[in-house]
Parts: C-alpha cells; sequence; structure tokens
C-alpha cells in the first residue's frame, strides 16, 4: 500500500510534475482519502478528492517531510475540504422531501443487503457523536493514524485529540447500552451487534 | 467510567475488557466501522481526476516561475529609475550651482582649472594701501623708485617677488577715505601719463581686480591739478 522507499523520489518528480509520480500518489492514497469522506458523510466524495488533489499539487512546494508526515498531510487538506464542502451543504436549500423519502425507506423498507444495513447502521451512531469526535474515531480506528498525526490532521493539541477520542468512545458504548435496554430493539443495532440481539438479553 | 489510553489501545485493537460486556460491544461496532467502509477502488474516475491533475501542475510551474521574473524585471526597473534620477538630479544641481556662480561674478570653472597662488591675494592691496598713504604723508612726487622699475617694462606679469619690497600698510584714518579716492583717480591719471601699468589687474584672482590702485605714481599737489 505504501510507497515506502522510493518515497523521496515519487516526492521529487511529482515536485518537477512528473505525471507518472501524481498517477502514484494518487493509487496511493486516493482510496483511503475517499474511504475517510465518504465516512465523514460528504455530500459528493469523489469531487471533494479531486479538490484535495488540486489542493495538495498547489501546495506541494510548502511541504517538508517523510511518507507519514505527506499522508497526515494529505489527510488534513481532505479534513479542510470536508468542512468546507459541510459549508456550502448548509447554505444550499434542503430538499425536505427527500429527507422523508429517506426516513419512510428506513422505516418500512427493510433492507435487501446486510452489508448495507450494517453500513447504514454504523452511519447512524455515527451521527451521534459531535464531527471533531467521529474525525477523531476514524482516523484512529480507520485509518491508524496515531494521536500526533491525528492532532496535526483536525488542527488540535494532542490533549484535545485524546480528550475527543475517549467522549466518542464513551457516547458509543451509551449509545449501544440504550439501544440495548430498548424492548423493542433497534433491528439496525441489533443487525450490526449480534450481542445485542434480544436472543443474548444484554 | 473513567477510560485509559491502554484500555482505548486495546478497544482499538479488539481485545474486550472483562469486567464490563459493554466494552466488548463497543469493541465490535469498532471492528464493523472498518467493514461498513471498505476501501473503494478510484480506478472508475481516476482518469479524470489525474488529467486534472497534470492541468493544475503546469498551472503551478508556470505561476511559479512567473514571480522570478517579474521580480527580475521589478528590480530593474526599480535600479533604472534610482539611476536616471540621480543623474538628472545631479545636473539640475550642477545647473543650478553654474548659474548661480555666474550671477556673483565667479568663473566656476576658471576656479576649478586654475586655483590661484595663495600669497598673492594680500599684496596688491598692500601695496595700493602703502602707495596711496605714503604719497598722502609726504607729497613726494618723485615716483621713480626702484620698487615700480620691474612693472613699469611693457608685458611684464607681476609676480608676488617684486611686490613685498613696499612693506606692509601704514595705517590709516577713518577721515582719509575721500582723499583716498581724490589720489587714486589722479594716480591713475597720472600713471596713464607715464607709465601704463594694467598688469596689476591681471591679477589671477577676480577679487584682485577689484584692487585697482597701482601703487607706483603720487598725485601731484592739489594746487596742480591735472593739467599740471
Amino acid at each position: 500500500m505504501a510507497i515506502g522507499t522510493r518515497f523521496p523520489e515519487v516526492l521529487a518528480a511529482a515536485r518537477r510534475g512528473a505525471d507518472g509520480a501524481w498517477a502514484e500518489l494518487f493509487r496511493d492514497l486516493g482510496p483511503g482519502v475517499l474511504r475517510f469522506l465518504k465516512a465523514q458523510g460528504a455530500a459528493d466524495p469523489e469531487d471533494c478528492l479531486g479538490d484535495c488533489f488540486l489542493e495538495v499539487v498547489r501546495n506541494l512546494h510548502r511541504f517538508e517531510g517523510g511518507e507519514d508526515a505527506f499522508r497526515a498531510w494529505v489527510f488534513a487538506i481532505s479534513r479542510a475540504r470536508l468542512v468546507d464542502s459541510w459549508r456550502r451543504s448548509e447554505r444550499r436549500p434542503k430538499n425536505s422531501s427527500g429527507g422523508l423519502e429517506e426516513a419512510e425507506r428506513h422505516h418500512h423498507q427493510p433492507a435487501a443487503d446486510g452489508a448495507m444495513m450494517q453500513r447504514e447502521s454504523v452511519a447512524r451512531l455515527l451521527e451521534s457523536l459531535t464531527p471533531d469526535q467521529r474525525s477523531v474515531l476514524l482516523l484512529r480506528v480507520l485509518h491508524q493514524f496515531s494521536i500526533q498525526e491525528t492532532a496535526s490532521i483536525i488542527g488540535k493539541g494532542e490533549g484535545a485529540v485524546k480528550l475527543l477520542h475517549h467522549r466518542a468512545i464513551r457516547r458509543l458504548r451509551r449509545s449501544l447500552l440504550a439501544a440495548s435496554d430498548d424492548e423493542e430493539g433497534e433491528p439496525w443495532v441489533a443487525g450490526l451487534v449480534p450481542s445485542l440481539s434480544p436472543t443474548d438479553g444484554a | 467510567m473513567g477510560l485509559d489510553e491502554s484500555e482505548v489501545s486495546r478497544l482499538l485493537r479488539g481485545d474486550v475488557p472483562n469486567d464490563d460486556p459493554v466494552w466488548g460491544e463497543v469493541s465490535s461496532f469498532l471492528d464493523s466501522v472498518g467493514s461498513a467502509y471498505p476501501a473503494v477502488p478510484t480506478s472508475a474516475f481516476e482518469g479524470r481526476h489525474l488529467a486534472a491533475i497534470a492541468h493544475e501542475t503546469r498551472l503551478v510551474h508556470s505561476e511559479l516561475r512567473r514571480p522570478r521574473q517579474g521580480a527580475v524585471k521589478r528590480l530593474f526597473t526599480g535600479s533604472h529609475r534610482v539611476l536616471a534620477g540621480s543623474v538628472g538630479a545631479f545636473l539640475i544641481a550642477l545647473t543650478a550651482g553654474v548659474g548661480v556662480a555666474s550671477a556673483l561674478g565667479i568663473n566656476p570653472l576658471g576656479q576649478l582649472l586654475s586655483p590661484p597662488p595663495a600669497a598673492s591675494s594680500v599684496v596688491p592691496q598692500a601695496t595700493s594701501a602703502k602707495a596711496d598713504s605714503s604719497s598722502a604723508a609726504n607729497g613726494d612726487n618723485s615716483d621713480e623708485s626702484g620698487t615700480v622699475a620691474p612693472e613699469a617694462v611693457p608685458g611684464s606679469v607681476p609676480t608676488p617677488t617684486t611686490l613685498p619690497t613696499l612693506g606692509p600698510t601704514a595705517t590709516k584714518t577713518p577721515g582719509s577715505v575721500g582723499d583716498e579716492h581724490k589720489n587714486s583717480r589722479a594716480t591713475e591719471k597720472a600713471n596713464n601719463a607715464a607709465t601704463p601699468t594694467p598688469h596689476i589687474t591681471k591679477a589671477p584672482t577676480p577679487h584682485k581686480t577689484k584692487t585697482p590702485a597701482p601703487p607706483k605714481k603720487t598725485p601731484a599737489p592739489p594746487g596742480k591739478g591735472k593739467n599740471g
């Protein structure tokens, strides 16, 4: 997955404007960035990914560091583009009928695919977190960034990142506990966590 | 229920704490996050993004080159302006200086090219004053003294070595100013009649030309007048 020891050469070639080097960087980092953007609920993750790499091209002459630092730097740019997309979507008039249709689909149409249901369940639980908590959790869990790298990506201190991480986990625990205490049970939670199924009596 | 960093790390690794079964659910959820958002291949839109990246790369490289050229051009333009301005200011100052010097009657180029000797600037005044005082005091009209002889030669150039024989200037009284003018006129006419002495006016310094009194001839007594 990682470029490894060839990374300085690839980065130097990208600085010179070599298309092959940029293709290699895009193939290495693009899928992870797109995964992060989708997990964060970006409105148009593919466009957001394109904007992110254009920003990387514009600011590459300011970057200094190794491969891990470059990866964290690209994710920081992608998060900035993500925040911009959130602001743009907040300024847009919302389509209320679309929200109703989605809610109706959730209640009355069972998910045909188990993976789709699991994804929607995870998305619902993640929506209970604040954006910063969600970012920290995804960066730490999905992308295996360290505390320092996560702090540099979201632009906060390491202590703040630890606090956000702990609060996110505690909130997840409360949400899972509340879902298990519900008599009717939440089908999406039951599908997500097998231990919370009514038969187990969690 | 507090969490320390080791417990969080265990949760992230998928290790379930034994004391609280809910933590096991949290750990299962964190595992499911990874499976809910799998890595998406970007090959479907890779070509479009790479084309945009290549275009942006060319734009960035051209923009990075342009400010350097502009900086050099600005530097040249600025230095050129400073140089032209300084030359213009120097020419204006020089013209103004020459104009002022000409208005004062000073030839600045002559001053620059032939500076006068320092000793000759005092001597002509001394000779004229000595001549006037001696003639006024003594009434001596025997003006063919030996000191004048070198200057009487036409075409000879007055040198400082001939003049100090007259000695220092005599003391003047304030009332003798009018007599001095009269004496100088009479002396001038007498000199014109006797020996032409235009040499003193050829003194090198311009201010020496303003001391026209020749030291040689003493005027005649007042009763004799010009015709005598």
